[in-house]
């Protein structure tokens, strides 16, 4: 472990937020280091989509600090969000894909709002799409692909410009089995090249298969954290 | 450069993809458009009728013999003065004489009875407004003691209802002109607002999905506006090309209809006015749409 590793990529420091009177987040706390693979787990309402939107910033916490890769995200500029957000990969649920976009033109699109060139477009689509296993299927709209395909160029478009950290809410939710496991082997694959990911989720299957350290949240805490952990909520 | 480009295309692309949320929009655009164009022609239209109609309407005032050049030129600069005085006309009794003897009404025994050595008729001026009100002005002003006793006769008095009735009448039309084009107006932009609410609010999960991916503001907002501005586009370039045609058709079928002769008048004035009309067109239409978006984009997306 070098020097930078020893430092968290992440850091969730006391953090809470409440809606109307509920508290979603109450006092939670969370270090991730660099290369970690991290699950969240726990019933649903017990905090994990709050603090996920609050990594991505959709939304800013009542209290206690954020830091990403030594920067409180609490702090950024409407100006800086998009900035801070092409760092990250972000995977949903329901894939959220522009519906009049090809798979390639979704892809394209996180490059192009980074100015990326042309000629660095063409170069790393293909790689990115090979990696999800998505060869052949540049030209075809979302809805013409089945849900594992969808989740697939998602986490295609997560990729592509590289980020240092993966966030991944619920992204076997909609899928079959089999597709699950497709995408939580291309999430390990994705880990083993060195990006942090963070998957929350409910899939026990994929959970006690995995065996990364799980989170578990209950009630807007934290209550467990375990390195090889298991499905225990 | 790139990003503009890349904006560009954006827009573009999602017009043509969209293509019924576009067709829809442009269309609801191109009736607004074609409520703006026919106000404006029906509105020309009426004001050249009403122009005509004061053209066709002046007052004279007669003098006596006793009044001197001198007063009577008075009371013109006096008037000239006036801005709603279009012009005013010395009559000598020699262009009396003329207009007199020109006359085809005048039986033959009577315009020979006056002879230029001979002349009774009154010198005059003959005083033309764009404002029928200022008619009731000179009327006042003669009636003045410096003047009073110099008039021989006016043709205010035997005019006067004449004129008022004119003047309600014209002042009439053109309130309801503006009131109609106003209400037209008014209610298809609030139609084409909405609509164009509606397709932002349709495309708002694309919006979302476009800032989570980290497109900075210019990134989401300015596709949107330029799709505004196609809408706007488009529908002016239809809806010219629907009154034109719709002009054209009414001219060559208007021989046979009791609407002829207002076709007659209208025809021209489009043709005259083709470009102020379409110019017209063409500003709404891009204000409409491009302003609808940019306000929906405000009011439906949270960036």
């Amino acid at each position: 472990m070098n020097e930078a590793e020893r430092h968290p990529l992440i850091e969730v420091k006391d953090v809470s937020k409440k809606y109307g009177s509920n508290f979603a987040l109450s006092g939670a706390s969370l270090n991730i280091f660099p290369r970690e693979f991290v699950i969240l787990v726990g019933p649903s309402g017990a905090g994990k989509s709050t603090l996920i939107r609050l990594l991505i910033r959709e939304e800013k916490p009542d209290g206690g600090r954020i830091r990403v890769a030594g920067r409180d995200i609490t702090k950024l500029s409407s100006r800086e969000l998009p900035y801070y957000r092409r760092n990250l990969g972000i995977v949903f649920q329901d894939y959220k894909l522009l519906p009049t976009r090809t798979v390639w033109e979704n892809i394209a699109y996180a490059l192009e709002v980074s100015d990326a060139s042309e000629e660095d477009i063409q170069k790393r689509i293909p790689k990115v799409l090979a990696a999800v296993n998505l060869k052949g299927k540049e030209k075809d709209y979302p809805d013409q692909l089945s849900g594992g395909e969808q989740q697939r160029v998602s986490i295609a478009r997560a990729l592509v410009h590289l980020p240092k950290v993966l966030i991944a809410d619920e992204p076997t939710g909609n899928l079959d089995p089999q597709a699950s496991r497709e995408i939580a082997d291309i999430l390990e694959k994705i880990n083993c090249q060195g990006t942090v990911v963070l998957l929350a989720t409910h899939n026990r299957e994929l959970v006690d298969r995995m065996r990364k350290r799980v989170v578990v949240m209950k009630e807007g805490k934290i209550i467990s954290d375990q390195h090889q952990g298991r499905y225990t909520c | 450069m790139l990003r503009i480009q890349r904006i560009i295309k954006a827009a573009f692309l999602s017009f043509f993809r969209n293509g019924w949320l576009s067709l829809t929009a442009t269309l609801i655009l191109t009736l607004a458009l074609l409520s703006v164009g026919a106000s404006l022609v029906i509105s020309l239209s009426t004001n050249k009728i009403v122009k005509d109609l004061k053209d066709k309407v002046d007052i004279v005032v007669n003098f006596k013999d006793e009044a001197s050049e001198s007063l009577i030129q008075q009371l013109k600069s006096d008037l000239m003065v006036r801005s709603n005085i279009q012009s005013v006309r010395y009559i000598s009794k020699e262009d009396a004489l003329r207009e007199f003897k020109s006359r085809a009404t005048v039986k033959t025994e009577v315009r020979e009875l006056v002879t230029p050595d001979d002349n009774p008729l009154p010198r005059g001026l003959q005083i033309q407004s764009v404002d029928f009100d200022e008619y009731a002005y000179v009327a006042e002003l003669i009636k003045k003691p410096a003047y009073a006793s110099y008039v021989d006769s006016s043709s205010y008095e035997d005019n006067k209802l004449l004129i008022e009735n004119i003047s309600n009448g014209t002042k009439f039309v053109e309130r309801l002109g503006l009131v109609l084009s106003l209400f037209f107006i008014v209610i298809s932009m609030l139609v084409v607002f909405n609509t164009v609410k509606l397709a932002v609010s349709f495309k708002s999960k694309e919006i979302e999905i476009m800032r989570l991916v980290g497109a900075s503001d210019s990134f989401v907002r300015v596709p949107f506006l330029i799709e505004g501005f196609l809408y706007g586009l488009f529908a002016t370039v239809i809806s010219t090309a629907l009154i034109f045609v719709g002009i054209a058709l009414m001219d060559s079928l208007s021989q046979s209809t009791v609407f002829a002769r207002f076709v007659d008048l209208l025809t021209p004035i489009y043709y005259q006015e083709f470009w102020f009309i379409t110019g017209v067109q063409v500003l709404v239409g891009v204000f409409i749409g491009v302003g609808s978006s940019w306000l929906s984009i405000r009011k439906n997306v949270k960036i």
